[in-house]
């Protein structure tokens, strides 16, 4: 008689415990991504609700936020708040009404100063009004992400937090992780960290 | 329902809170016993708090957070109730089948007599309420100043009671003064904790609603005072949230001198319709939830913080939107459709135009020239609009005047 394999005794015993390189047996609340050659990548083909993706962008400019418009505009078109949460510039609106997005469901916050960003990101989504939510949060520590990552899973929204690139090499409890660079040409979309998916990199046009 | 306080205490304060039970509420004085207070009729709203018991449960908590003197009775009879509520030391109750019991045993004092019939039924040796009862009625009425026998037949309820109801004010406006200064936010939060009770009262009396609410806070005299309001987002009936939202917005406040008094106003609403709560939460209520997140980051935030993205029908990009307040999802709003926007936009735009190097050297040109020539009635603008890349990858959106000078108005983030 053999001995019992550990790992299917720790599937037994825990469920939820996912391992790196294995599907996960909970099904996931995806959002459609809406990238071609990301959603092949991302688990169950979307970004996971209840959840916090982390977005790093190596500058202004790269094409970070664009990766996120699809989805966004899906949520709108749900009739679903998207919430923007200290954004470095104001967003164009003519530029997110050509993306798709319904400006109705828009909501800006300004923050004095990044407490009171991750206060509001916090507040926003803990009300459970909000399909998704995205902080510019600047130096979020460990616990300012877990906290973010609490309040998201209590209100089953997306959180997305966008932050450069001093902080990729950093522990987050984020359930994907995405780093946005480009070598002139084509926009290189690196997944860090990818939660019942694979990591790797998918190269996109600009 | 009888809710007697310490004298001195406003009568109207609690006229105001006891609103919220039943529109029907007088105003009461007991001489001997020196208490002033309110009686309600809550018969016919006791079934909307889960019964009478439920009612006076409620009413006592609230009470009790309201003033630590302050006990509620009730009875059949609203001087009956008050009576009870006079004598006794906690929360009293009768029903219809006890109360002749309680009555006779309430002690002579309870009658409210004035002090020569009092005297006179003490030295006859009359000690308890119920022992005046047996006595015969037309024997009593000669011997005493009051008509002794209809108020008898008054506490026991078996006789009508025409009373003066107490009419709101059309306008809230009240203040408390503190019994000393203060710069505490908890001390003030709690003053006002205490108006927002009387509000919600008079809200509910009337079935009315608020949406602006002034707070004022006064100094010592001769100094300003200092004075902020609350907007929400809708007009409420139930004030419990707005609590929250006076403790972020004295939190934030900087206050020039200690606080001697808390005011509030506000004028309700005329015509407001009170949605019946849904089994499962739909549309209205995630408005509501909406709102009331609104109301938590206006607060904290400040009221230009929040906001929403509008565009206008113009060709210039700076004029191309504009914010707008935030709605609170009720209902879609419709958005100005841009003339012919058929170039690329970027998601973010510099608040100004940043001048550009002459010759953009490293920077690519990718898309254009867009031509964009308008604005000749206010702040003409005469632009050829460039999409340009530089060797990172990031891409601009920048622009050449007629004078060949560069300028970058956005990055496509």
């Amino acid at each position: 008689m053999g001995a019992p394999d550990i790992g299917s005794l720790l599937q037994g015993l825990y469920p939820a415990v996912w391992r790196p390189g294995e599907r996960p047996a909970v099904p996931l609340r995806v959002l459609p991504c809406g990238v071609p050659g990301l959603e092949r990548q991302l688990p169950g083909g979307g970004w996971p609700l209840a959840c916090i993706t982390e977005v790093i962008g190596s500058g202004t400019g790269i094409g970070e936020v664009s990766l996120l418009l699809p989805a966004m505009a899906e949520l709108t078109r749900r009739g679903e708040t998207v919430a923007w949460v200290a954004p470095p510039f104001v967003p164009y609106a003519p530029a997110l009404q050509q993306a798709g997005i319904d400006l109705g469901q828009m909501l800006c916050i300004d923050a004095r100063d990044e407490g009171d960003a991750l206060w509001a990101a916090e507040q926003a989504l803990r009300s459970g009004t909000c399909g998704a939510v995205l902080v510019w949060p600047g130096k979020a520590d460990h616990s300012a992400l877990r906290r973010l990552q609490l309040a998201a899973e209590a209100g089953g929204a997306w959180c997305v937090v966008l932050r450069d690139r001093a902080s990729a090499g950093a522990a987050s409890p984020a359930a994907v992780r995405v780093e946005v660079d480009s070598d002139g040409r084509r926009r290189q979309v690196r997944l860090l960290k990818c939660r019942g998916g694979r990591n790797g990199c998918v190269s996109l046009a600009a | 329902m009888a809710v007697p306080d310490a004298p001195g205490t406003d009568p109207q304060s609690l006229a105001l809170w006891a609103m919220r039970y039943s529109p029907l509420v007088s105003l009461c004085r007991h001489q001997r016993a020196e208490r002033v207070g309110v009686v309600a009729e809550v018969a016919g709203s006791a079934h909307l708090f889960g019964g009478l018991d439920h009612l006076l449960a409620d009413a006592r908590a609230q009470v009790l957070a309201l003033s630590p003197d302050a006990i509620c009775a009730g009875a059949p009879s609203a001087s009956g109730a008050w009576a009870l509520a006079c004598c006794a030391s906690d929360v009293a109750w009768a029903d219809a089948r006890t109360w002749p019991q309680r009555l006779a045993a309430l002690p002579l004092m309870a009658l409210d007599l004035p002090d020569s019939d009092h005297e006179l039924l003490t030295q006859v040796g009359l000690r308890r309420v119920g022992e005046c009862m047996k006595l015969p009625r037309g024997d009593l009425d000669r011997r005493c100043r009051t008509a002794l026998s209809t108020h008898l037949d008054q506490l026991s309820g078996t006789a009508p009671e025409p009373r003066l109801w107490f009419v709101p004010p059309a306008t809230y406006d009240r203040s408390v003064e503190l019994l000393h200064e203060t710069w505490h936010t908890d001390a003030l939060l709690f003053t006002g904790r205490r108006l927002l009770g009387e509000l919600e009262g008079l809200l509910r009396g009337c079935g009315r609603a608020v949406q602006v609410l002034r707070f004022t806070l006064g100094h010592a005299p001769g100094q300003p005072d200092t004075t902020f309001d609350l907007a929400l987002t809708r007009p409420l009936q139930d004030l419990t949230p707005v609590a929250g939202l006076l403790r972020e917005r004295l939190s934030r406040l900087r206050l020039p001198s200690p606080v001697r008094r808390v005011g509030l106003a506000a004028t309700p609403l005329e015509s407001w319709q009170a949605q019946s709560p849904e089994l499962w939460p739909g549309p209205e209520e995630t408005a509501l939830q909406r709102s009331a997140l609104l109301d938590r980051l206006r607060a904290r935030l400040g009221e230009e913080a929040v906001c929403s993205l509008t565009t206008v029908a113009d060709h210039r990009p700076e004029a191309a939107w504009r914010a707008a307040p935030a709605a609170d999802g009720a209902r879609p709003r419709r958005t100005a459709a841009l003339p012919s926007c058929r170039g690329l936009r970027p998601l973010w735009l510099l608040p100004e135009p940043s001048p550009l190097a002459d010759t953009p050297g490293d920077w690519q040109e990718e898309r254009g020239p867009e031509r964009i020539e308008a604005g000749w009635w206010q702040s003409p603008v005469a632009r050829d609009y460039y999409v340009l890349r530089d060797a990172c990858g990031r891409r601009l959106w920048a622009f050449r005047t007629a004078r060949g000078d560069w300028f970058a108005h956005g990055w496509f983030a």
